[in-house]
């Protein structure tokens, strides 16, 4: 090393020019945590390591809780297992999806520990728009898309893209973030209602994700589209891809499109969108080209 | 920051943090919102991935809030949160099984838009490739106490939250830090001839 070197000043200047990832958002997720009068998550421990707690779920999901799963839902964990990997997606133990026999759901927890699915219609644009009590039974399934957030913190989430929602059906039960996808994206879910049949056992009509981007980048695992197992569709004015219940595209599914119903995929206004529900293709595509 | 915009920082903080331990999230909510790029930016530099940071920080501050009864009235919020972030940080990088990476990413225009010749260019950015590789064999004891110096420009006591040491000992641990960098990088030239 030559003997003239200042390091600490190239240290100084290093460390100007590294570049970090932009910072989220804390302090409105620690907000609406706290406000829903969530507990730190519970230390970790040997458990908690990747290769043991999935070994031990995957024991519990086969072992105990197949035989009493739904067809549909038995679909659904299969495929998990199929794709070769049960990512955590960066969130080890919180992001895990359980099976619990007893009741034979599947039952997801999101980040930062469990979030009861049982949600009241939101009171306002600016609450989180997931809380337990109120009523409503228990569906008894947690979506394991993150945290629960509020319509409005929404819209920030996805940048410049302004949130879009299906004219056809509303406001939604519950907007999450933080869980997959991690790139900015947020999750609408509709409870099953009349005209929206449940999807499995979930108890959930629709769920529409919104992601910032192309569909190739916050859906698909490499390669371009088209993919195989996709039909291609039309959406209003664009092109959709078509993914029947029951029948997978490898390269467009990933944790979040597990659920035991259709799935549709489209761009619109900078976002990259995914509807999933157990309706007809016609129907999907109505309540598609109603999003704006 | 100067001294007494820095006070004037600490003093804010300290209302804020009052104000939240009697259970007022918006004024916690204001605190985090004033400490989360460095407590984002530690647990990065702990974890080398961006969604475990995140994960970490926000983990953290939660933690923070419901530990705000032990912290004392009046004292520095920051090292106090910084030593949780660190905490979770390294707990959530231990249970993923991961080895401390320097994962960073650096510029190649200079921040301050100074022009230089392109040989000039050319060789400094070859010279901190080289610092930033050679830091990166380094032990993560030697690895943190630099980047919590040189990259996050953290105070003594801010390290010393972080490192989970006394305060009186970091100037020690940074100056054994350089010393080994230095002498690793020695040992790097002396092996390229």
């Amino acid at each position: 090393m030559q003997p003239d070197r200042d390091l600490e000043r190239e240290l100084r200047e290093l460390g100007s020019r590294v570049e970090y990832p932009p910072t989220p958002d804390l302090a409105r997720a620690v907000r609406s945590r706290l406000e829903a009068g969530e507990q730190p998550a519970p230390r970790r421990g040997w458990f908690d390591l990747p290769v043991v707690r999935w070994t031990a779920v995957a024991a519990v999901v086969l072992l105990a809780a197949f035989p009493v799963l739904s067809p549909a839902m038995r679909d659904t964990v299969a495929g998990w297992f199929e794709s070769g990997q049960v990512s955590s997606s960066g969130q080890a133990a919180d992001g895990a999806r359980e099976a619990t026999p007893a009741g034979g759901d599947v039952t997801l927890k999101g980040k930062g520990g469990s979030h009861a699915a049982e949600a009241a219609r939101p009171s306002s644009v600016g609450q989180p728009m997931s809380s337990s009590g109120a009523g409503e039974p228990p569906s008894g399934v947690n979506l394991g898309y993150g945290e629960p957030i509020s319509l409005r913190e929404a819209q920030t989430r996805l940048g410049g893209s302004e949130l879009l929602l299906p004219e056809a059906l509303g406001v939604p039960d519950q907007v999450y973030a933080g869980g997959p996808p991690r790139n900015g994206g947020v999750v609408l879910v509709y409870r099953a209602r009349s005209g929206l049949p449940s999807m499995g056992d979930t108890g959930v009509g629709l769920v529409l994700t919104e992601v910032p981007g192309s569909v190739e980048s916050a859906y698909l695992r490499g390669g371009t589209l088209p993919v195989a197992g996709a039909e291609e569709v039309s959406v209003g004015n664009g092109r959709g891809y078509w993914v029947p219940a029951g029948r997978r595209a490898p390269a467009l599914a990933d944790r979040t499109g597990d659920l035991p119903g259709s799935a549709l995929f489209w761009e619109r206004g900078g976002l990259a969108l995914r509807l999933e529900a157990g309706l007809p293709k016609g129907e999907m595509i109505r309540i598609a080209s109603s999003v704006r | 920051m100067g001294y007494s915009s820095g006070r004037a920082v600490a003093s804010e903080d300290a209302k804020l943090a009052e104000r939240a331990k009697n259970g007022d999230t918006a004024a916690y909510e204001k605190l985090v919102r004033g400490h989360q790029a460095v407590a984002f930016r530690t647990a990065y530099l702990i974890t080398g991935d961006a969604s475990e940071a995140e994960d970490a920080a926000q983990e953290a501050f939660v933690k923070a809030y419901h530990a705000l009864g032990g912290f004392r009235t009046g004292a520095p919020f920051r090292p106090w949160l910084l030593a949780v972030v660190a905490n979770e940080a390294r707990n959530r990088r231990r249970a993923a099984g991961r080895r401390l990476g320097l994962a960073l990413r650096v510029a190649g225009e200079s921040p301050s838009g100074e022009t230089a010749s392109p040989e000039t260019a050319a060789l400094a950015a070859e010279r901190r490739a080289e610092l930033l590789g050679t830091l990166g064999t380094l032990r993560e004891e030697d690895r943190m106490v630099i980047g919590y110096r040189y990259f996050l420009q953290l105070s003594e006591a801010e390290m010393a939250a972080a490192l989970g040491c006394a305060p009186g000992t970091v100037k020690s641990r940074l100056s054994r830090a350089l010393a080994r960098l230095r002498e690793r990088m020695m040992e790097d030239e002396d092996a390229a001839g």
